[in-house]
């Protein structure tokens, strides 16, 4: 069969518009020489090229451009990811921080050399006095919840007390406000394995001797009460000091367990030894 | 003219970097340089104003914020012109129950740009047989004659081959030759 009978009809727009390989064009030109039919389905094909050619431009009108800056402004647009990124990436750290705070930071536990501070003497006495029976809780209550937010309202110090916690946990029994240094202090009072616990928070800037204040590793002094033979756990975190009174085993760091609810954390605050700093 | 060509190459280069960078000032000449070019297919595509404007607004919203994501692998103008023909088909679909009184009535919007009765008659005309072209035969010919692209850049815009996109614009030259027969010889 001569190829060039085969009509060309189905590129005869690649033809007309010069899209053709230099061969391929002139076997069409070859086949439309000999070929009527071909050559009138081109002739259609060229008018619709011309018609085509004519397809009015329409300038976009100026009412696009604001629509556009509206609706840029109004969504989450080109800047998105700057504004993403500035906001994650410090929730990032943050999280990391809190994450490294709360289950890898450092735990460096030293024996107290010195006589007990002023705040420690404050928790010493409460802790008696609790005891035997001498206090007067200003809030009374087992709920985390309520206990936070009453320390937060009532002192302005931030309790970090988790609702979160494995169950049969400690056991929160009141609290109440003591005077401290310059400012007012929480103490808050609870329960370990049915051992009282008292622990009281302070802002670092009102106590005369501020325990030391870890930036990235918690250093917790330890010493034992010489009249009551009571564990004292002081430290100091995030602009707040505190100290911890109980009779708990070790030297009282199940007492930590109100805050640190992760079992990895209770893991290594249990594996603390106060005879040497305690790594992770 | 070569000279011309790279310094425009050079001058598109560096309007999308800023671009890239959140410079609000290089948008604003990224779519002036543009915004005929996307409005003229929307409108022709869609032979309506308030669909046109729809469809443009779309597209630059979309190019403003995929453009930091574009690395020049492939063409600016058919990386646009992607976001043009998804945009068009998208709101095709979205208002396809909705058909619209102009294209019922086989009339389409003037442009407001107004150079004579004639052409103006001529353009509507035109309009309103590219109407009655399929999407997929519509677009090509939009592509190939508003924009000029090549058979092998209409392809790499609808990802398809070269030969479907020489279908396609046989059907759509033979389409028009039909319907608008009538100003054979006049043109």
């Amino acid at each position: 069969m001569n190829p060039f009978r085969r009509h060309v009809s189905g590129k005869l727009s690649a033809y007309a518009g010069g899209e053709l390989p230099r061969q391929e064009a002139d076997q069409i030109d070859q086949h439309l020489a000999g070929c009527p039919a071909c050559n009138a389905e081109l002739q259609q094909i060229v008018f619709g090229i011309q018609l085509a050619k004519r397809i009015p431009i329409a300038p976009a009108p100026d009412s696009l451009w604001l629509s556009i800056r509206e609706a840029h402004t109004s969504a989450p647009g080109v800047n998105s990811w700057r504004l993403a990124s500035a906001v994650a990436l410090p929730l990032l750290i943050a999280v990391a921080v809190a994450w490294y705070l709360g289950v890898r930071q450092r735990l460096y536990v030293t024996r107290a050399a010195s006589q007990p501070s002023a705040f420690e003497a404050v928790a010493i006495k409460e802790h008696s006095r609790r005891l035997q029976g001498a206090v007067n809780w200003e809030l009374e209550t087992s709920d985390i919840a309520r206990t936070r937010n009453w320390v937060q309202a009532t002192s302005g110090l931030s309790a970090n007390i988790p609702d979160a916690r494995p169950p049969e946990d400690l056991k929160l029994v009141g609290a109440k406000l003591v005077s401290v240094g310059r400012g007012a202090a929480a103490e808050i009072a609870y329960e370990v394995h049915s051992r009282p616990v008292t622990l009281i928070a302070a802002r670092l800037s009102d106590l005369p001797d501020p325990p030391r204040e870890g930036r990235m590793s918690k250093d917790v002094t330890y010493r034992i009460d010489s009249e009551f033979g009571y564990k004292i756990l002081t430290w100091g975190s995030s602009g707040q000091a505190y100290v911890m009174v109980s009779n708990l085993p070790g030297f009282g760091q199940e007492g930590c367990f109100l805050c640190h609810t992760a079992e990895a954390r209770r893991e290594l605050i249990r594996k603390m030894n106060p005879q040497s700093t305690s790594a992770r | 003219m070569a000279a011309t060509r790279s310094q425009a190459a050079d001058l598109q280069a560096g309007v999308l970097e800023a671009c890239r960078d959140g410079d609000r000032d290089a948008f604003r000449v990224l779519f002036e340089s543009c915004k005929d070019r996307v409005y003229s297919i929307a409108l022709n595509f869609s032979g309506n104003e308030a669909a046109a404007h729809d469809i443009s607004q779309e597209v630059f919203l979309k190019l403003f914020d995929a453009i930091r994501g574009f690395r020049g692998d492939s063409d600016f103008r058919t990386w646009l012109f992607r976001l043009v023909v998804n945009a068009c088909m998208d709101e095709r679909r979205s208002s396809r129950r909705f058909v619209s009184i102009q294209e019922v009535a086989g009339v389409t919007v003037a442009s407001s740009q107004h150079v004579g009765a004639e052409q103006d008659q001529l353009a509507t005309q035109i309009r309103s047989a590219m109407l009655t072209l399929s999407p997929t035969v519509r677009l090509p010919i939009l592509l190939r004659y508003a924009e000029g692209l090549s058979y092998s850049e209409i392809a790499d815009v609808l990802k398809c081959s070269m030969g479907t996109v020489a279908s396609r614009l046989n059907r759509g030259h033979r389409l028009l030759a039909q319907q608008l027969a009538h100003l054979r010889g006049t043109l």
